[in-house]
């Protein structure tokens, strides 16, 4: 494995981030951006499905233990996990998911990449949100709770990647 | 056999995700407010020193809002403890009846302290989920524990459900598996007191009996029903309200605590609480066994 340090950082800088910074500042009850995510975003687009599913796993773990919601996070990040595989199949086309790399800007393009990361945020959000409100009963609040926190999810993401790729360049 | 292998292999991906998903699923759907706690407690080993610092250098922006409602406290005990310095003069007698009717009763402590408070400091709170904690500076050896009551302003905030060592990890009202009990203040219409998820500034009051009169703005309180909350403490406003099937109201209640900057709490221990539990349980288990 090349990079796994710059992952290792990665991984601690994000749940760093998500647990002193984005879960505990409470914007609104609607925002609360999972940026956490991005660490399942920018893994290599060669990755091993199965490694991708470990990786999506120790997170939701991680993420699990820290915000004490015994197993949500767990849920929704090995959803996600299982789906990217598929997903980049469908953004990249065969070719290009051969090739590998990383999946940032520069790799694929503001448009792709955004396609790219707004689904599979929007797939973790989904679960995220659902199965803590586990009922259908206030779904039209679930489902602002679900956008406008994607929305801010992806805006986070996105400067996560662009500091990711500066970290890289400069190697 | 060998298809067997391969089959196998080619759905492996698949087969470790829906394994694994089980897993998490079959954990969360057996999750209680107490496993969580104990994932808190866990965690604060690790994080609970930066959430100090975190928080103490959180707790000089608000110095300020702080000394004010201390001041206002203050004047308010200040008031109270007025009335003790000078206490209205009351004939003897009513004690000489009581003696001749229940024995000696001088021999008996008239105003046995009820409720221990104690302060602590808020290191960690969220709102912005649908289950919320809050995390306390003080444990077990602070002589924290379980059920003990959390009050800030003069309003309820939660209650500690785990305790470690140096940390507590409480119940926030805002959380939807919280429950206690409401009433109008001044009347004895009760309800109870949940949270829908909705917003951090209002609680839900619902099963109120229609024959209460409410009003916009009308005080809600705790009642001597609950074995964790003293009574009469502040829970909210009434915002607004509806009546239900004709039969009940359910009621909007604007919180009074400030829940999105809670700093400094009072821990309040119900001393009772042991002897009511044990003498309610041990009458509901009385009737079971008489049906």
């Amino acid at each position: 494995m090349y990079r796994t340090l710059q992952y290792a950082i990665l991984f601690v800088v994000l749940v760093l981030l998500q647990v002193f910074l984005f879960s505990r500042i409470g914007i609104s009850i609607y925002v609360h951006p999972l940026v956490y995510i991005a660490f399942l975003i920018l893994l290599p687009i060669e990755i091993a499905p199965v490694s991708g599913l470990l990786l999506g796993l120790l997170m939701g773990v991680t993420m699990d233990m820290f915000m004490a919601t015994a197993g949500v996070n767990t849920i929704a990040t090995l959803f996600a996990a299982f789906c990217r595989p598929t997903l980049l199949l469908l953004t990249l086309g065969k070719d290009e998911v051969k090739d590998g790399g990383v999946p940032n800007v520069n790799r694929l393009g503001l448009k792709k990449f955004i396609k790219y990361a707004y689904v599979l945020i929007l797939l973790h959000g989904i679960v995220f949100f659902l199965f803590e409100a586990l009922s259908l009963h206030l779904i039209l609040f679930t489902l602002l709770r679900i956008i406008l926190s994607s929305f801010a999810t992806l805006l986070l993401v996105y400067f996560c990647q662009r500091l990711f790729s500066i970290n890289r360049q400069r190697q | 056999m060998f298809k067997f292998f391969l089959f196998i292999k080619k759905i492996h991906f698949v087969l470790i995700f829906i394994v694994l998903e089980g897993f998490a699923l079959h954990y969360y759907a057996n999750s209680t407010s107490y496993t969580k706690a104990k994932l808190i407690t866990a965690s604060n080993y690790v994080v609970g020193g930066i959430y100090s610092q975190l928080s103490g250098l959180n707790s000089y922006f608000h110095l300020r809002k702080e000394n004010i409602s201390l001041t206002e406290k203050v004047a308010e005990l200040e008031n109270e403890l007025e009335q003790y310095r000078h206490p209205v003069y009351t004939p003897d007698v009513d004690s000489t009846i009581l003696n001749t009717m229940f024995g000696d009763t001088s021999a008996a402590p008239k105003n046995r302290p009820q409720y221990a408070y104690s302060q602590a400091r808020v290191i960690n709170n969220s709102i912005i989920r649908q289950e919320n904690y809050i995390t306390l500076d003080k444990g077990v050896d602070a002589g924290l524990q379980p059920d003990m009551a959390l009050i800030s302003d003069g309003g309820i905030a939660g209650y500690v459900i785990g305790c470690s060592e140096h940390f507590s990890v409480c119940m926030s009202i805002l959380n939807r598996d919280f429950k206690t009990s409401g009433k109008i203040k001044g009347t004895d219409y009760f309800g109870s007191v949940t949270w829908d998820g909705t917003s951090y500034e209002y609680l839900k009051l619902s099963e109120v009996a229609k024959y209460a009169t409410l009003q916009k703005g009308d005080t809600i309180v705790t009642t001597s029903h609950s074995s964790r909350f003293p009574p009469e403490i502040m829970i909210g406003t009434v915002e607004s309200f509806e009546l239900n099937n004709a039969t009940y109201y359910d009621v909007r209640v604007k919180i009074h605590t400030n829940m999105a900057a809670l700093n400094n709490v009072l821990v309040v221990k119900y001393l009772d609480a042991e002897e009511r539990e044990t003498l309610e349980n041990s009458m509901t288990i009385d009737t079971e066994s008489n049906l």
